[in-house]
């Protein structure tokens, strides 16, 4: 029975067997089981630990009780004071709070073991395969990409599955005693499934791109990993009415969800999470993360399926790069729409310039991102300026502006600047509807940003059409220097009070929002941009050409024929 | 024509920076031959099955496997079904027992119950590594290893099968052993590419020869009509006597040609334009003017002369 269920699932997924034979080995087994048992009693022994102990003789002949967190009596600072019950020498205790506490405490801990856990496994994997060649293989078998990858998704990190899966039992029991209803814990488990596929959907991209790092991939994914889930829970759970667009952040942890299910978490949140005007609940959040994640998820996939089959190729296709910049803007800006009635006790000016703060950092991570995604490889941009003639021949000029938009090999500048204007064009609408008064300033304030992720763009481009041999790590640092220097010269020369962290991607703000002596007219700094871009621009045309030259006309030229 | 071709390429190239490793290699390969691939390393054979086989792209140009378009954009599965690639380095999954990484490989290319076993016991029993099924991969010797290579080539039953320097390595018994393989798999009617640097292998085994010089494929034709156009006959003799007078007798006959006397085996070597029967009447007029003949071989210049007459040596 069992193994006629093993070979139809090798014939569904060849992968997935594999990986299935390979890791649930009865050792292996057993030590995840025991570690989920040993975890699982640490968790339970520190809740119980919490718990007030049962009165003293003394303790009740001098009627001097302990405050605990979990006592039902009276709070007159921060903890309530211990009851006794009548005739005993127990405490009353509060158990719906200490199953709420030993539930978040346990989806915090098991969360944060499937998805950084999870994602080691998963790059280190695919890194092995990709060290030995044999990826190289099953990339040549028929089998598509999503069945290939989603074996591995499914089977590389089965034990950390199973040592949740033994769990189970005890988030069950908690959260009963913490009084949520079965409908609420399905939708949570949910909400942890798919934020856990689209983290691993994630990570499985960054292990299919990032195999010249060497050994070194999977410990920074899972770094990272980590950082974004703290920084999501962080965001999710305790969101300040100032950092509106990085709620977004939030959706990509399930626990910014509890939340909504645990009372007392609620009650420490500082503000509601909007929504296009609209306060988010339990249902309306959860529809919001799924929408996310189905989103990510899509487009995850888009480029894992395009990365398996040819790794030279860009990440994502030009056409869905605009939709997905389009979704991107929807996401972010909704958050920020939000009832004047919500921000009474701000200034509107400030509170959109803050807003707005948000709105342009979650901007630079997605267009630095679009970049990469955008930038076919090196000798697809030769190959295209050395051929590009043949089909040029066939469809003419139209066909080059085409291919400039949707194409996979040809310059990326054009389809990166589409969808700044695509950008820039929400943003403006967004700035026309909201309740800010320097509408002009803000506008001229998104040009100014948009132009200079345009540089950066271009920059990128001119290393990265140069012959040298990291130039991947080049135009990382050339990128990261450009931001940066202004900064440390503006640090050198003139206070930069109140700007903080966000200086560095507000370079170009700071003549706008900090009305700086130094600053000059807003159309003249988006010309300079805009000059800069052009010279970079002809720079890139140059070396597209030199790179086009066929190796015959070189030669002609070395020997003075030509 | 094309339904006749099992790979057809039409002004295949691939560049890698300023490098063209394959340069505009139109291609014709017939059903059912087994067409060998010789040049010296560097010249674009490895690249060009690649390309054959999926696992790179072309700069430009176009493949038909089978008279149907290859696309790199395109997930073709079909496409993938029909062809086996051995590359030259196999890399195997050190972990798995010989049968599980077959039984691995065979599920990846959609083969399901009996079939699967069924097909699993007849490429091991043609790569005679049946008991071995159960031995760890790690414990094989290089030519099971590479035999196994092929095995998981085969396991899909594809009907082009692309081999990039197959005997790089083994020994003669393992040469041997592959070269038989081969064999069984040509009879069976399978179209095969090989690429080797043993030119005696090929010559035994192929029925087309392709050569590559600088990325271009320089030569293409049947075995035959290489042989036809290129080698020349040779005749090799030794005397109990004087060798000069043996010289003198051989240079009276008018197909006879290039007479070198080889001093360090003490034999004769000279170019031979005659029909078999021509050669027994020479070996006859040898005989009645009395040399003392001790051998007399009429041969053939081989593959390996024949690509070092033409001297297409250069790497791209």
């Amino acid at each position: 029975m069992f193994s006629t269920f093993l070979d139809r699932l090798g014939n569904w997924n060849p992968q997935l067997l594999r990986e299935l034979k390979g890791r649930l080995k009865p050792r292996n087994v057993i030590i995840a089981i025991a570690l989920s048992v040993v975890s699982q009693f640490l968790i339970l022994s520190t809740a119980w630990l919490a718990l007030p102990g049962d009165a003293t003789p003394r303790a009740i002949t001098e009627n001097i009780h302990p405050d605990n967190r979990y006592c039902t009596g009276s709070s007159d600072y921060y903890l309530p004071k211990c009851i006794l019950i009548p005739h005993t020498y127990h405490y009353e205790v509060n158990w719906q709070l200490w199953n709420q506490d030993l539930f978040t405490w346990l989806n915090i801990i098991l969360t944060f073991a499937l998805v950084v856990i999870g994602s080691y496994l998963l790059i280190s994997n695919l890194n092995k395969e990709q060290r030995r060649g044999t990826l190289n293989f099953i990339r040549l078998s028929p089998r598509s990409a999503f069945n290939v990858l989603g074996g591995q998704l499914i089977g590389v990190p089965i034990l950390v599955y199973l040592a949740i899966a033994i769990a189970i039992p005890l988030l069950l029991s908690s959260s009963s005693g913490a009084g949520l209803g079965v409908t609420q814990l399905i939708s949570f488990f949910g909400l942890v499934g798919i934020t856990s596929l689209t983290i691993f959907s994630i990570a499985l991209l960054f292990g299919l791109i990032s195999f010249g790092l060497g050994g070194f991939q999977a410990w920074l994914a899972s770094g990272l990993i980590f950082g974004l889930e703290v920084a999501a829970t962080q965001i999710g759970l305790h969101s300040p009415e100032d950092l509106t667009a990085f709620n977004w952040v939030g959706l990509f942890s399930p626990l910014t969800s509890l939340r909504y299910l645990i009372p007392g978490l609620d009650a420490r949140s500082y503000s509601p999470i909007y929504f296009l005007f609209h306060k988010l609940e339990f249902s309306s959040f959860s529809l919001l993360v799924w929408i996310n994640a189905l989103l990510f998820i899509t487009w995850t996939w888009q480029a894992l399926r395009r990365k398996f089959h040819n790794p030279t190729v860009p990440w994502i296709r030009r056409r869905d790069s605009y939709l997905s910049t389009l979704c991107f803007q929807g996401m972010i800006l909704g958050f920020t729409l939000q009832p004047l009635s919500s921000m009474e006790h701000w200034n509107a000016n400030r509170w959109t310039e803050s807003a707005f703060a948000t709105v342009a950092f979650l901007n630079f991570g997605y267009f630095l991102t679009l970049i990469i995604a955008l930038s076919p490889a090196w000798q697809a941009l030769q190959d295209w300026s050395r051929f590009r003639q043949m089909s040029e021949a066939k469809s003419g000029r139209e066909g080059l502006f085409n291919d400039l938009i949707l194409g996979a090999k040809s310059p990326p500048l054009v389809a990166y600047g589409l969808n700044l204007a695509i950008a820039v064009s929400c943003l403006t609408v967004w700035i026309i509807l909201s309740p800010i008064t320097e509408k002009t300033l803000t506008l001229w304030g998104i040009l100014a940003c948009a132009s200079l992720m345009m540089i950066y763009a271009c920059l990128s481009h001119v290393i990265m059409l140069t012959r040298l041999r990291r130039r991947g790590i080049w135009a990382t640092a050339a990128i990261f220097a450009s931001f940066i220097l202004p900064v440390v010269v503006l640090g050198i020369f003139y206070e930069v009070p109140k700007i903080g962290l966000l200086a560095p991607i507000l370079a170009p703000w700071l003549t706008i929002f900090e009305g700086a002596p130094f600053a000059l007219p807003n159309l003249f700094s988006v010309l300079i941009q805009w000059g800069m871009i052009a010279v970079l621009t002809v720079l890139s045309t140059q070396q597209l050409h030199r790179l086009g030259k066929s190796a015959s006309q070189r030669l002609l030229v070395g020997s003075g024929r030509v | 024509m094309s339904q006749d071709l099992a790979i057809r390429t039409h002004q295949l190239t691939k560049q890698f920076d300023r490098q063209i490793a394959v340069n505009d290699v139109d291609l014709q390969i017939k059903t059912g031959e087994v067409y060998g691939l010789i040049g010296p390393n560097g010249a674009g054979k490895t690249t060009l099955i690649r390309m054959l086989a999926t696992a790179e792209e072309p700069t430009v140009g176009e493949i038909y496997i089978n008279g149907e378009r290859l696309r790199q954009d395109h997930h073709q599965p079909h496409l993938k079904q029909y062809i086996g690639y051995l590359p030259d380095d196999y890399p195997l999954y050190d972990d798995l027992t010989v049968w599980d990484y077959l039984d691995y490989f065979a599920r990846l290319y959609h083969l399901r119950g009996k079939r699967r076993s069924r097909r699993l016991r007849e490429v091991l029993e043609i790569v005679e590594l049946t008991h071995k099924r159960k031995s760890q991969i790690t414990t094989l010797s290089r030519g099971m290893k590479q035999r196994l290579g092929l095995a998981r080539t085969l396991i899909h039953e594809p009907i082009l099968l692309l081999l990039d320097e197959p005997v790089s390595g083994l020994d003669p018994i393992a040469r041997q052993q592959f070269r038989s393989i081969i064999k069984t798999l040509q009879e069976a009617g399978m179209t095969i590419l090989i690429s080797s640097h043993v030119l005696s292998d090929l010559e035994e085994l192929c029925t087309s020869i392709g050569i590559m010089e600088l990325g271009f494929l320089v030569e293409s034709a049947p075995l035959k009509d290489l042989y036809g156009r290129l080698s020349r006959q040779r005749l090799l003799l030794s005397s109990r006597g004087d060798l000069n007078a043996l010289k003198t007798e051989l240079s009276r006959n008018p197909l006879v040609e290039d007479i070198q006397i080889l001093s360090d085996t003490q034999q004769i070597q000279a170019h031979y334009a005659g029909n078999p029967d021509e050669a027994a009447d020479l070996l006859r007029s040898l005989i009645t003017a009395g040399i003392p003949l001790d051998s007399f071989y009429r041969t053939q210049e081989d593959l390996e002369e024949i690509f070092f007459k033409i001297g297409h040596k250069q790497t791209s």
